[in-house]
C-alpha cells in the first residue's frame, strides 16, 4: 500500500514536471548560467568606505540593482568612515577572496594595491574620478562625472546668479583628488569669467558637522561681504545653511552651491538657503561599472572613458531628484545595505 | 621692601593656579587676533565661537571630573552619536513627544556610563582599553539603530529649538554655562568634590580612609556619558536630524581642552575655569587662523605649535614654583 502511494506520487511528479513550460526559464537559466560560469564563482566586488554616507548608499544601490538586473554574482566590500587604510585593506581582501572584477576608487593612494589585482588578471574599473589614458596602467575603464566640467558649470551658475559677485568662498571635506580638482576648475573658470572677482583659497570643513558650521561661521566673519559659497562635499549645504542662519543672514543672501541630491540638501534648496546642488551621477556610475565588467567578461570591447554629466539642480527641478532619495530610503528598509 | 614681598607673593599665588598659563595664552590670543582683525570680537563672531565650543564643552565638564577622579572616557563621541540617533528615531519613527525622546536619549548615556563603570571597576579593565572598546561598540550601535543613515527630518519643534538664540547664543551654550557653574560649585565646595580629588590623587589611600572609590568613579563615568548624550541631543536640534556620525573626534577635543586647561591626566589637579580656558583657546585658534587667512594646509601646524607653546609656558610655571619636586 505504502509503495503504491509512493509510486503514484512519483508518477504525478514526473507528469507535472513534463508539463511545466520550459522555454523561458531555460533561456533565463542558460543566460544566468553563462554569465555566472564566466564569473567562475568569483563575484564582482564593489569596494567602498563611508558606508554611512547617503551618497555611498546611492552608489551601492546602483551596483546592487545592476547586479540584480544582469543576474551576476556581486559583493559589496564596505567599511565605515573614510580611512585610507581601511580601503586598502578591503582591496587586499577582495584579491585574497577572489573576484571576477573590481569596481574601486582610483584615488592615488589606493592604486598600488589595485595594481596587484590588475597583475593577477582581475579587471578593475574606477569610479567617481576621471582618469587619463595611461595614468593608471592596466585600468580597464573609468565611470565618473567630469569633475572639471561640473566645477566650471558651478562657477558659471554662481557667476550668473550673483552677476560676478565677490568674494566667493570654497570649502572641502578633505584635500582629495576629486575635491581639489572641483575647487581648482571652479576657481579657474570663475576668475576667467569674472576677472575682478576674488575666489578665496579652499578651506577644510571636515566631516564633523559642529566643527564644519563653526569653520563656515569663521569664514563669514572674516569676509562679511561674501557673495557666494561653493562646497565641494555633500555636507556643505547643511554647513553653509546653518552657518548663515546662525550669523543672522537671510535665505538667498549668500548664494550657496553644494554637492549631491540627498534629502536634507534638496530640502535646503526648497527652503532657499541653498541655491543649487551639483547632481553627481552617483547611481549611474556604479550601475554602468557593472555593465562595463560584464561586457569585458563577454569579450566585448569596452570604452576606457565613461563620462556622465552632473546637472546643477536648482529649485526649478528639485522635485524629480526626491525620487532617488525615496529609493535609497526604501532600500534601507529592505536591508540592501545590511552587509554581512 | 614689604610691598615688594607682597607683590611677589601675589604673583606666586597667581602663577600657582593650574590654569594661569592657559589663561595667559587665552588673553594673548584674543589680543593678537583682535588687533589683526577688529571683527574678531564682534558679537556675531563671539557668539559663533561660543556656540561651537558648547558641545565639546558639555562633554569636557564630564571629562574633567573623570580625569580628576583618575579615570578616562574615550567613548563620549560615540555616546553622543547614539543619543542623537535614539532621540531622532524616537521623534520621527517611534512617535515620541519631545521630552520623552530627550529622556530616551539621556537614558543611552546612563546605560553607556553604567557599562563603562562595570567593565572598568568590576572587570578591572583599564579605562583606556575599556572605553576605546566601548567607542567602537557604541558607534556600531548608533549605525545599527539608524541603519547608518541620518534620521531626518525630525520635527518643527526640534527645528525651532535649533534656531533659537537665547541671549544671542544657543541653548547648548547656556546649558554648558549652567553645568559648568554647578560642577565648579560641586568640585570646590562640596564633600563629593573633595572625594573626586581624593580618589584621583591616590586611589589606595582613599580606599584606606573608607572612601567608596567605586561609587565616586561610577558617578563620574555615568555623568560624562550623560553629558555626552546631552551634547548629542543639542547638535540634533541644530541639524534637525539624528546622525550616527556626530561626535567624531569630540573625545580628543575634550581631553585636549582639559590637558591644556591644566587638568591633570593623572588625577586630582584641575578646575572648570581651566577647562573653559582650554576650550576657548582651541576655538579662538580655529576661528582666528581662518580670519588671518592662514593657508588651510598650515592651519593644523599653527594650532599644534600654539598648543606646544601653551604647554611650554605651563612647564616654565611649574619649574618656577618647583611643583615637579612636590
Amino acid at each position: 500500500m505504502f509503495k503504491k502511494l509512493f509510486f503514484i506520487i512519483l508518477l504525478l511528479g514526473l507528469v507535472l514536471g513534463a508539463c511545466t513550460p520550459k522555454s523561458k526559464p531555460v533561456e533565463v537559466a542558460q543566460t544566468e548560467k553563462s554569465l555566472k560560469d564566466l564569473q567562475n564563482g568569483k563575484p564582482f566586488r564593489f569596494i567602498t568606505n563611508g558606508l554611512e554616507h547617503p551618497v555611498i548608499r546611492t552608489m551601492i544601490l546602483g551596483f546592487v540593482e545592476a547586479c540584480e538586473k544582469y543576474e551576476v554574482e556581486c559583493a559589496v566590500m564596505g567599511a565605515g568612515g573614510f580611512e585610507d587604510s581601511d580601503y586598502i585593506r578591503l582591496v587586499e581582501q577582495s584579491i585574497a577572496q577572489g573576484a571576477s572584477g573590481i569596481i574601486a576608487s582610483t584615488y592615488s593612494p589606493f592604486r598600488p594595491t589595485e595594481a596587484i589585482a590588475i597583475k593577477q588578471g582581475i579587471p578593475v574599473v574606477g569610479f567617481h574620478t576621471p582618469m587619463k589614458e595611461g595614468e593608471f596602467p592596466g585600468l580597464l575603464a573609468w565611470v565618473a562625472t567630469d569633475v572639471t566640467e561640473y566645477g566650471k558649470a558651478t562657477a558659471d551658475a554662481i557667476a550668473e546668479k550673483t552677476s560676478c559677485g565677490s568674494p566667493v568662498a570654497i570649502t572641502q571635506n578633505t584635500f582629495n583628488d576629486t575635491e581639489n580638482e572641483a575647487s581648482r576648475s571652479f576657481t579657474e573658470e570663475y576668475t576667467l569669467k569674472c576677472p575682478d572677482a576674488e575666489v578665496l583659497a579652499p578651506e577644510l570643513e571636515g566631516g564633523d558637522q559642529a566643527a564644519a558650521i563653526a569653520k563656515a561661521g569663521a569664514i563669514l566673519t572674516a569676509h562679511p561681504d561674501i557673495k557666494a559659497a561653493y562646497g565641494t562635499t555633500g555636507g556643505s549645504p547643511t554647513t553653509w545653511a546653518k552657518a548663515l542662519e546662525q550669523a543672522g543672514r537671510k535665505p538667498g543672501e549668500v548664494v550657496v552651491v553644494g554637492m549631491d541630491y540627498t534629502r536634507p540638501n534638496l530640502d535646503l534648496v526648497k527652503q532657499g538657503w541653498v541655491y543649487a546642488v551639483v547632481g553627481q551621477p552617483i547611481y549611474e556610475e556604479t550601475y554602468k561599472a557593472v555593465e562595463v565588467l560584464i561586457a569585458n567578461m563577454k569579450g566585448e570591447k569596452v570604452d576606457f572613458n565613461n563620462s556622465y554629466p552632473s546637472p546643477i539642480i536648482t529649485i526649478t527641478d528639485v522635485d524629480k531628484y526626491y525620487g532617488y532619495a525615496d529609493r535609497v530610503d526604501a532600500a534601507v528598509q529592505e536591508g540592501v545595505f545590511d552587509l554581512p | 621692601m614689604e610691598s615688594n614681598r607682597s607683590r611677589t607673593r601675589t604673583l606666586k599665588h597667581w602663577i600657582g593656579q593650574p590654569s594661569s598659563a592657559i589663561f595667559l595664552v587665552f588673553i594673548i590670543l584674543i589680543a593678537f587676533f583682535q588687533l589683526s582683525n577688529p571683527i574678531f570680537l564682534s558679537p556675531v563672531n563671539v557668539a559663533t565661537m561660543l556656540r561651537a565650543l558648547s558641545y565639546t564643552g558639555i562633554i569636557g565638564i564630564g571629562m574633567a571630573t573623570c580625569l580628576m577622579s583618575g579615570v578616562l572616557d574615550l567613548s563620549v563621541g560615540s555616546t553622543s552619536a547614539l543619543a542623537s540617533v535614539v532621540f531622532g528615531s524616537a521623534i520621527r519613527d517611534w512617535g515620541f513627544d519631545l521630552l520623552p525622546a530627550i529622556g530616551l536619549g539621556l537614558l543611552m548615556g546612563v546605560l553607556v556610563g553604567a557599562i563603562n563603570s562595570f567593565v572598568i571597576l568590576k572587570l578591572k579593565i583599564t579605562p583606556f582599553i575599556a572605553t576605546i572598546s566601548m567607542m567602537f561598540i557604541v558607534r556600531g550601535l548608533a549605525n545599527w539603530v539608524s541603519n547608518g543613515y541620518n534620521i531626518y527630518p525630525l520635527s518643527d519643534q526640534v527645528l525651532a529649538l535649533g534656531y533659537a538664540r537665547p541671549l544671542g547664543v544657543s541653548w547648548a551654550f547656556w546649558a554648558f554655562v549652567v553645568l559648568a557653574i554647578l560642577t565648579h560649585l560641586v568640585l570646590q565646595y562640596s564633600l563629593f568634590g573633595l572625594l573626586i580629588r581624593a580618589v584621583g590623587s591616590d586611589r589606595e589611600v582613599a580606599m584606606c580612609t573608607e572612601v567608596n572609590v567605586d561609587r565616586v568613579n561610577t558617578i563620574t563615568l555615568v555623568s560624562v556619558s550623560v553629558l555626552a548624550a546631552v551634547a548629542g541631543i543639542f547638535i540634533s536640534f541644530v541639524i534637525n536630524a539624528g546622525s550616527p556620525t556626530v561626535g567624531s573626534g569630540w573625545e580628543f577635543t575634550a581631553i585636549t581642552a582639559c590637558a591644556i586647561g591644566g587638568i591633570s591626566l593623572f588625577g586630582y589637579h584641575g578646575s572648570i575655569f581651566g577647562l573653559f580656558c582650554g576650550l576657548a583657546v582651541i576655538q579662538i585658534m580655529q576661528n582666528g587662523i581662518v580670519m588671518l587667512g592662514v593657508s588651510p594646509y598650515l592651519q593644523n601646524v599653527v594650532v599644534g605649535a600654539i598648543l606646544i607653546i601653551a604647554m611650554m609656558i605651563d612647564v616654565r610655571r611649574r619649574a618656577y614654583l618647583d611643583l615637579d619636586k612636590i
